[in-house]
């Protein structure tokens, strides 16, 4: 080893640095050597393994919620961006990407419920808010049931099976825990996000007020990313996805005490609801009044209250017999 | 760099570059850390380094194809969010050249940023005073060199600065902070 060294040597030679950070126990001795009989380079040498040594900065972390907030809004941004003819497709890859970002190696793709795990019901005309383990709300409509684990913390992550209704009130978590909602058929992964499922009907409808939704069919694996404002539903097969901006507003209004009919939603799409709702059947007098058209907001109180908005919205006479609503137009009574 | 075992980041970027944008996630959950306490540092703002980061990850995504290979992508990263850095600071401040706004940066470094062997409010008092005497040029270059893990050649490229310089100011660095009496009071060990 030559006499004559530089501070840059020093520190360019890697079994010096490793003396220095004291990592490798043959430079040591043979650094400790060099030193003795060179002592005239002491100081700077000392001076070198100060530098290599360096000051130890804590390892800093940013808070997953603001990572997740930043990548929400660098996802917008890429979704916008003119380079791309295909933006359809993109959605679509961008919601493998969050995923798969949310996931971090959670690598789950099917999850059956442990038996330690909650269940909530509500009756007809009932409804109910249950708060998940997360913090994440969850209205529960009429008729309708959700069970879960009460641990989240056991590495399944956060996953909740729904039957009939739910509006859903996601929290976002630190960026790897993604939120599922099995249902019908379908699987619903959330990044932090307001929505609602209806699984009552034939298919599962699924409308989005804020945030981002993925879907998935079970049948087929088609997917689907949900933009703010749309709702989904499956094809008869349950394969594939059909969309629409229109009623999403609807769909998330009974979370609200109301019922928001804007534009127009026909008579026999509000006796549907009634009667997932409240569990009454209907029986109309002439088909042609299933097409009248209610509009606004209704209030859904009570179901009293509904049905006299109803008869005077509509010009209706309605009258519960038996636990069937027989419907027929005022004019006629 | 050359002939090293390609890392995690590189081997996602030749992914990017083919558009996989599960990987872009990849990349962005691993990397965003440590280049948003960079950018946080430079522009002694929170939503101006947020800023900084969303503009050169968008702007990565999108030039994808024609960004090509690169010698270290975390390297690439703190160059590309420097430079965007200072232009929002330029812009925002109205200010007529980059060479101004590179004049004003402060690169604050707090002495709680620092592990030490004992909690002592006078040597963390030393140590402020120590870290404020340091010129803002050679805080940012202790904070590449060993908060974000650059060597001395990329902290010399990064700064349109010669190799020798970096080291000089890398040296003045730390034997201020020993005649401050503070290093032997660090915490090396994780």
């Amino acid at each position: 080893m030559k006499k004559d060294i530089t501070i840059e040597e020093l520190l360019s030679d890697e079994s010096f640095v490793s003396w220095a950070n004291g990592t490798d126990e043959t430079a040591a001795g043979k650094w400790d050597t060099w030193i003795e009989i060179h002592p005239e380079h002491q100081s700077l040498v000392e001076e070198a393994r100060l530098m290599a040594r360096g000051i130890p900065f804590h390892d800093k972390e940013v808070a997953g919620e603001d990572v997740f907030r930043n990548w929400n809004r660098l996802a917008a941004t890429i979704n916008t961006q003119k380079d791309n003819r295909l933006r359809r497709r993109r959605w679509l890859q961008m919601a493998a990407a969050a995923a798969v970002f949310l996931l971090a190696g959670l690598g789950l793709t099917h999850y059956i419920l442990q038996p330690e795990s909650l269940e909530f019901h509500t009756a007809y005309g009932e409804t109910k808010t249950v708060e998940l383990p997360d913090g994440s709300r969850l209205a529960l409509n009429a008729n309708s049931s959700v069970r879960f684990l009460a641990d989240w913390d056991g590495g399944a992550g956060r996953q909740v099976r729904l039957k009939g209704e739910g509006f859903f009130e996601v929290t976002p978590q630190p960026a790897n825990e993604v939120f599922v909602v099995h249902t019908e058929g379908l699987k619903i992964t959330v990044l932090g996000t307001v929505f609602n499922v209806n699984a009552k009907r034939k298919r599962p409808i699924v409308s989005l007020a804020e945030g981002v939704v993925k879907l998935q069919a079970e049948a087929s694996g088609a997917e689907l990313l949900l933009e703010p404002g749309q709702t989904a539903w499956l094809d008869e097969q349950g394969r594939a996805f059909q969309s629409d901006t229109r009623q999403t507003a609807y769909w998330c209004s009974w979370a609200g005490q109301k019922w928001a009919f804007g534009e127009g939603t026909p008579l026999k799409e509000v006796l549907e609801r009634i009667r997932e709702t409240y569990g009454l059947d209907y029986e109309v007098a002439d088909p042609a009044l299933l097409q009248r058209m209610a509009s606004g907001d209704i209030s859904i109180e009570s179901r009293e209250v509904l049905l006299d908005a109803l008869s005077i919205l509509l010009d209706l006479d309605l009258e519960i017999k038996n636990g069937v609503l027989f419907v027929s137009s005022s004019e006629n009574g | 760099m050359a002939g090293a075992k390609p890392s995690p980041e590189d081997l996602m970027w030749d992914a990017i570059v083919k558009g996989d944008l599960q990987a872009f996630g990849s990349l962005y959950r691993m990397l965003y850390p440590g280049l948003f306490h960079y950018a946080a540092k430079l522009t002694a703002r929170t939503e101006l380094a947020e800023d900084a980061l969303h503009d050169t990850f968008a702007y990565i995504w999108q030039h994808r194809q024609q960004l090509g290979g690169v010698s270290s992508v975390r390297f690439y990263l703190l160059q590309a969010v420097r430079n965007q850095c200072l232009k929002l600071l330029k812009k925002e401040g109205g200010i007529q050249s980059l060479d101004i706004v590179e004049s004003q940066i402060v690169m604050a470094i707090q002495p709680e940023e620092i592990r030490l062997k004992e909690e002592s409010a006078k040597i963390r008092e030393r140590l402020d005073q120590a870290l404020q005497e340091l010129s803002p040029r050679q805080r940012e270059i202790i904070f590449l060199k060993y908060f974000n893990n650059l060597d001395y050649e990329e902290i010399a490229a990064l700064l349109s600065i010669n190799y020798q310089s970096v080291l000089n100011h890398v040296h003045k660095a730390i034997v201020r902070l020993r005649q401050a009496e503070v290093l032997q009071h660090f915490r090396h060990e994780k």
